[in-house]
Formats: C-alpha cells, structure tokens, sequence
C-alpha cells in the first residue's frame, strides 16, 4: 500500500493538470457549440447535401446535423481518444520505467518487495488515474451536454458509453506503454515507442477512413474500435471491440511482468 | 560552437526518424489517391453547386479534389501534424537537456555565458527544423511530380511543404519556453503530445464551427493547404502572428535560462 | 560458524562487456568483510546480483542459505543496503523518504530514526532535491540501518562524508556488528576497510585475487623502511634481498621489505644515516603490491 500511495502521489499534480485540460477543453468546445448552433442552421443545411467523400476527407459532422448537440458531441470521442492516448501511453510508459531514469530503482527494488507486485501495483494506480480522469470526463460531459440538450431525452447514458470506450482504449494504450517500458531500454526509449504507437495507428485510421477498402486493417488501429455514431445514437458499445481492448491490455500486463521480472535493473 | 555540434548531433537521428514518418504518411496518401480519384469527380460537379460564401468559409473555395494539390490539401495537415511534434520536441529538449541528464554542472561551469548556451542551441533547433524541411520537400517532390499529371503547380508543393517549418516554428518557442519553467523538466514525450494535440483538437474544434477568430489561437490553422491553394501565398497576418508566438517565446525562455538556478 | 553470504563462481556480463567472472568468497555471519578493489573491478556488480537487482550470467549466491535469484524478497527482508551512488525521490522530504522506505519493513521506529539522524546530523525537514552529496550519503546510511537489518551491504559509503560524519559512521557500523549485524563493506579505500574490517577480498578487473585476513595481511607481508642520509644517497646503494618498490630521492631512500629484518639492519648500518623509519604499511601500499606485482611480473 505504501507504493501505490507513493504513486499516487507522485501522480496526482500531473493528474490534476490532464483534468483541466480536459474540463477546459470540453468548456470550450461546448461554448463554440452555443454560439455555433444559433448560426448554424444555414450552414448545416449544406452540410447535407456534401457528397460523402468529401466529408470523408474534412472529417466533418458525417453528414449528420451539427446543430444537434449529441452529434457535435459524438466529435469530442476523437478529441478524447488522442488525448487518453498519450495520457494512458505516457503513464504508463514512465510509471515503470521512471524508477530507472531517475535512478530510484535500487532504493526501491532493493527493498523487501517482489518485482511482479511492483508491476502490478503500479498498474493499479495508473488504472486509478485513469478512472479519475474518465469519471471527470464523463461528469463535466454530461452537465455540459444536457445544459445544451433540447431532445426530451436524457443523453447522460450514451455520454457515459462514449467515456466507457474511451476507459477501454485507455487501458489499451495504457498497457502498450508498460510492455513498452519492460521491453525497451531507457525511459526514454519507451516513451518515443509509445509516441510512435499513438502518431502511428491514429494516421492509420485517418488513411482507413479515407479508404473504405482498407477496413480490415481497422483491428490494428485502436482508434477505429468504437464507432461513435453507434454509440451515441444506438447506444451500441461493440462487445468484441470492448472484449479485444481488454484483451491486449492484460496480455501487455502479463508480458510485462514476465519481462520486467528478468529485467537486470540499471543502476 | 562545440555545442552547436553537439546538439545537432544528439537530434540526427530523430530528425531522420521524424522526416521518415512524414514521408511515409506523404506516399501513403498519394497511393490512396487512385482509389478517391474516381469519386473525385462527382465530389467536384457536386461542389460547383455550392455557393462560393459556404466553400470560403470552410477553406475550399478553389478546391478541386480530382486535382493532386486539391486532394492533398486536405490531407497535408497530418503530415504537419508529424512535423509539429517534431518541433515541440525539439524544442523542449536543447534547453531541458542538461536538467534532464544532470549534466547542468558539467555545462555551465565551462567559461560559456548561459547566452551563448542558448543561443548555439536555439540555432542548433533552427537548423534541424530547416534540414528536415529540405530533406521531406527533396523526397516527396518525386512523387508529387510523378502523379501531378501535366502542370503541376509546384508554388503550391512549395508553400505546403514549408508550411511545416512554419508551424514548427510556433512549437519549437512554446516548447524552448515550457521546457525551461519547471525546476528539470524530467520527460519530454508526455508534454510535447499533449500540447501538439491540444493545439490540434482546437483546429479540429475550429473547422466545425468556422470562427475566424478562433483560428488565431492554433498553428495549425494558420497555414492551411486549402487556404494556400487560393491564395497562393502565406496570410500576413497569420505569419505574423506566427512569427510573434516563435520570438515571444524563444525571447522569453531565453530570459529565465539566463536567470534560472541550475540544479545539480 | 554458519555464513550469510556464499557466492560461488559468479559470473556476469552486460551483454559483452565484462562484468565479474567467476567470482567465489563467503562471508561469515557477524563479521565486517571488506570487499576492495579498484573503480570498475565489479564490486557493485557483485553486489546487486546479491540483491537480486540484475541476474548472474552464470553461477549463483546464496544470502541467508537462500537462493539470490529465486528469494530475492526474503533476503531483502532482512538486508540494508547503502548504494555507492545515492539517489532519492526529488520530490521528497528527508522524513518523508525515511518513512517510506522504512514502510517497506513494516512499522517505522520513529525513536530509532530520530537517534540516526541525530548521530548523522541529518535535518529531517529538508527536501531530498536541496541537499548535498554528503547529506544524500547520510540519508542514504540512516535509511539502510533503520529496520536494524541482520545484513548491511555497503557500496562505497563514506563517500561525500566528512571525517567527523566518517567515524560516527563507522561507530554505528560497529554498534550493528555488536549487535550481530554481518556486513559487506565494498570500497577502493585501503585505510578505512582497514579500520573497520577483520577479512578482506580483493578483486580486480572482474576476478577475485584473494581473500585474506586483515591481520595476517599485515603480518606475514612487508615492512616499509625509510631512510635519510647525511649525504646524498649513493647511486647503486646496496640493499638486503628482499627488497623492493624502491624509490629514491637525493637524501631519502624507501623501500618495502620482507625477509629476515636481521639482514637488513646488517646492510642498513653501512650507511651514514640521519634517520631511519621501519613501519607497517598499510593496506594500500600493499594492495599496490599486488596490483603492481601482477603487471610487473
């Protein structure tokens, strides 16, 4: 308990930070909504009529109307996702791998404590943030979505299963970046992979997305997981999708404590 | 201006790295550009019906898709997207490196002034940015030209592909400027992401509610490919803008480096 | 008498490079062991394999009749170690540190880490970022003796330490070894293992050269003679078999010797001296002696 308290600690000034950039960035985005709507319609009717390629290629509104505040929130799923990418990647990668870099890890590994419950408990507090950071999410989403919500039903549901898949990518991304920290040299080193990751199978979703034919690469880019018009409209959170997330992020969890149990620590 | 050295050489490898992934997303995107030519067509007669107001204002007045440069102004704002995080990178590295590496001592204890630290190394970044400009502009100007069919319009490839020094510019200051505010900045990568992506997530934010005025709060909207196709040359105003933030910052880090209590 | 440590032909290498070969000594449970050797003979090396911080290439080492590799944690639970470059949570304060490492062995003794800090003169409020080298040393030491460990494993501690702080130091060493506290005392610095030790091994670029008692150390090797002449020295002066590492200024002549000491005062009374000094030398000459011995043979 003393090291997951020690890890909380140690994260919650950047925890805080990744919040409000979070809160901020759904304020502002919820405030152009406002101002956005009173002026849009004109500019949603056009929207329309745009053929589907193009709007393929703008990424803009699915030709769906904009003014509607679940549809302009559905666009806040992409916003999350890059943002909990590196959020989760990051921690991940450098809760591990931050002992070596800083040169800590003979203080800590030489104290009476097994290496695989290290592992395991820094990834319960790196969970932790992450569940911190998602249940703010999903609260200020809410309040600002049914501020702006004119339909007479409630969205708090689908906003939570659009947070829902964010919480499963998260911990995607948050076990890509312990396997990356067992496996890669330096701190440094792990977080340039993890960066690599998140740059990579984001522009792999944009050239899917340009290319309908190129679906099927889809699984390698945790981005295309979650549709979320079918989240927000149908309130479908894919169960394969949600399955396989979970899936890798215990086989990442399980990688790194077989390699990081073998590590020969740097001192 | 043995640092100088020193830095460029600590950056060469990411620098090729980086130049690598643009031109990797580059030929990537001219591949998928046989497959979204045969809509292209159809795109472009249904936009010709479109009035020139709405086209303006979501910055593809003068766009063809079933033109290269068209289809590629779209599509050069990811490629922007890899040269920003290069930059900001960069940037929050020259200055955070010795913090970082607990080589403050070592370094400044060498007769050097702090200035002249900073300043090798701020152009040691400068430097590298442009190098990386050239490097990606000379790799993918074969392939441009290869599928740019008869004219191509190569003002345009030009003013796109150094569109990327000009955004990195913006990061490179913000990132000197950040890099050298805490006490040692202790990892690069988690800050430089998140704040490419912010500024980035404000772009997309911006060109679904189409407000100039927020445009002027990220890069990324200052140099856009579609805007470029119409007008032929960078906006004043934005490159002005840009160029403020790129001094504004850079003159500022520079300020508390030399200022700063270095510790061991 | 039972031993705490058996390390028997332990080997590493850090992918090609050399880190120990085939090391093999014990240390026996309430004795000071010195364990001495110059920079990058693989004395830390040796020592984090005990502490299950990086594995053996080959061999193996037992701590307790414990398997190093396999109970790393048990071992560690009784085990207090002072790494030979000491670095801490920046973010910390000096108590705050000490709490939490001590949590790591259960309770923390807030009696017993008020009297450490006290015989260190350690100031407990302070950040871990501010301090000095010395002062991390310090923190270092009270957080390896805090949970009374029954084996102390120093890496190169007196470090940073000024002389004052060294001898409170060693006297907390020894306090522990009355206690019945085995330690392994690595250092490069012959007169302080010297002090404080009663065995030694000697290694040396990745080899053990041998493990000697302190005192039979001193016994059976070499005296050092020291001579001033009234005049300058003669060029060829003529010295007893025995000696060696001679060195020769213009009015002093100085030598190690080993052999029968009647044969040397017969040949040293042929001089006109001023003076004459025969003393023990200490560890370092002697470790000198053997360092230098295998390069110059």
């Amino acid at each position: 308990m003393n090291l997951l308290k020690r890890e909380l600690k140690a994260n919650a000034k950047s925890l805080l930070a990744w919040c409000l950039a979070m809160v901020f960035l759904i304020w502002a985005g919820m405030v152009k909504y406002d101002a956005f709507r009173k002026t849009g319609d004109e500019v949603n009717q056009m929207l329309a009529q745009l053929p589907s390629a193009l709007v393929r290629i703008l990424g803009i509104g699915n030709g769906a109307d904009l003014t509607s505040v679940a549809v302009f929130y559905s666009m806040f799923f992409l916003f999350f996702m890059l943002l909990g990418a590196v959020h989760a990647g990051m921690l991940g990668a450098l809760i591990l791998a931050k002992e070596e870099r800083d040169k800590t890890a003979d203080f800590l590994f030489s104290k009476p404590i097994r290496r695989n419950r290290a592992v395991l408990i820094k990834l319960l507090a790196a969970v932790l943030n992450i569940l911190v950071l998602d249940l703010v999410t999903c609260l200020v989403s809410i309040v600002f979505v049914e501020r702006y919500n004119t339909a007479g039903q409630s969205l708090a549901y689908p906003v939570f299963l659009v947070v829902a898949a964010l919480f499963f990518l998260q911990l995607l991304f948050l076990g890509a970046g312990f396997l990356a920290a067992a496996a890669a040299k330096s701190a440094k080193t792990a977080s340039s992979a993890v960066s690599v990751l998140i740059l990579g199978t984001y522009l792999l979703s944009v050239v899917i997305h340009i290319n309908g034919d190129l679906e099927y690469l889809g699984i390698l880019s945790p981005f295309r997981y979650f549709d979320v018009n079918a989240v927000m409209f149908d309130r479908y959170l894919s169960p394969g999708y949600s399955a396989l997330s979970l899936l890798l992020a215990a086989t990442c969890a399980a990688g790194t404590v077989k390699l990081f149990g073998r590590r020969n620590l740097r001192g | 201006m043995n640092i100088f050295r020193q830095e460029l050489k600590m950056h060469v490898r990411p620098l090729l790295f980086y130049t690598l992934g643009m031109l990797a997303a580059f030929y990537a995107f001219l591949l998928l550009y046989d497959s979204i030519a045969a809509d292209a067509a159809l795109v472009d007669a249904v936009l010709a019906n479109f009035p020139k107001e709405f086209k303006a204002a979501f910055g593809f007045a003068d766009v063809s898709l079933s033109d290269l440069g068209g289809y590629l102004s779209f599509l050069f704002a990811y490629i922007v997207l890899i040269g920003a995080v290069f930059g900001m990178k960069t940037g929050i590295s020259v200055l955070s490196e010795e913090g970082r590496t607990r080589t403050s001592d070592f370094l400044l204890s060498k007769p050097l002034r702090r200035g002249r630290v900073a300043s090798e190394k701020l152009l040691a970044l400068c430097l590298l940015l442009a190098v990386q400009n050239v490097l990606f502009f000379a790799l993918a100007l074969p392939g441009y030209l290869s599928k740019a069919g008869e004219e191509p319009n190569l003002k345009l490839f030009v003013l796109m592909s150094f569109s990327v020094f000009m955004v990195q510019l913006f990061f490179a200051g913000i990132g000197l400027f950040l890099s050298v505010l805490p006490r040692r900045l202790k990892a690069v990568m988690p800050v430089t992401l998140a704040v490419v992506f912010l500024f980035y997530i404000v772009e997309l934010i911006n060109e679904s509610v189409l407000d100039k005025t927020l445009s002027y709060l990220t890069p990324f909207s200052y140099f856009k490919a579609s805007e470029l196709l119409s007008r032929a040359a960078y906006d004043g105003r934005y490159l002005a803008a840009d160029l403020a933030v790129f001094f504004l910052f850079t003159a500022l880090a520079f300020w508390i480096y030399e200022k700063k209590d270095i510790h061991a | 008498m039972k031993n705490v440590i058996e390390i028997e032909n332990l080997t590493k290498y850090y992918g090609k490079a050399r880190g120990i070969v085939d090391v093999s000594f014990s240390v026996a449970e309430g004795e000071i062991f010195g364990f001495i050797g110059p920079n990058g003979a693989g004395k830390s090396t040796t020592i984090r394999i005990l502490l299950n911080l990086i594995y053996p290439t080959s061999g193996g080492a037992r701590v307790f009749g414990r398997d190093c590799v396999k109970d790393g944690y048990e071992i560690r639970r009784d085990v207090g170690y002072l790494p030979s470059e000491v670095f801490y949570y920046d973010d910390m304060k000096v108590l705050e540190l000490l709490k939490y490492s001590a949590s790591f062995y259960g309770r923390v003794d807030m009696q017993r880490l008020r009297y450490l800090a006290e015989v260190m003169e350690l100031d407990l409020g302070r950040k871990i970022d501010d301090l000095s080298y010395g002062n991390k040393k310090k923190v270092g030491i009270v957080q390896g003796l805090l949970h009374r460990p029954s084996l102390i494993i120093l890496d190169e501690p007196t470090g940073g330490l000024d002389p004052l702080m060294q001898q409170r130091f060693f006297g907390l060493i020894r306090e522990e070894n009355r206690r019945g506290a085995t330690v392994l005392f690595s250092s490069h610095i012959l007169p302080e293992v010297q002090k404080l030790c009663s065995r030694v091994g000697i290694i040396r670029e990745g080899k053990m050269l041998r493990v000697e008692e302190i005192g039979s150390m001193r016994d059976t090797a070499y005296k050092k003679i020291r001579l001033e002449f009234r005049e300058e020295v003669p060029e060829a002066p003529e010295l007893p078999e025995g000696a060696g590492d001679v060195q020769r200024s213009p009015r002093e002549l100085a030598f190690l010797f080993r052999g029968d000491i009647n044969e040397a005062f017969k040949s040293i009374a042929r001089f006109d001296l001023r003076n004459a000094v025969i003393e023990e030398p200490d560890l370092e000459e002697i470790f000198l002696h053997y360092y230098g011995g295998e390069d110059g043979v």
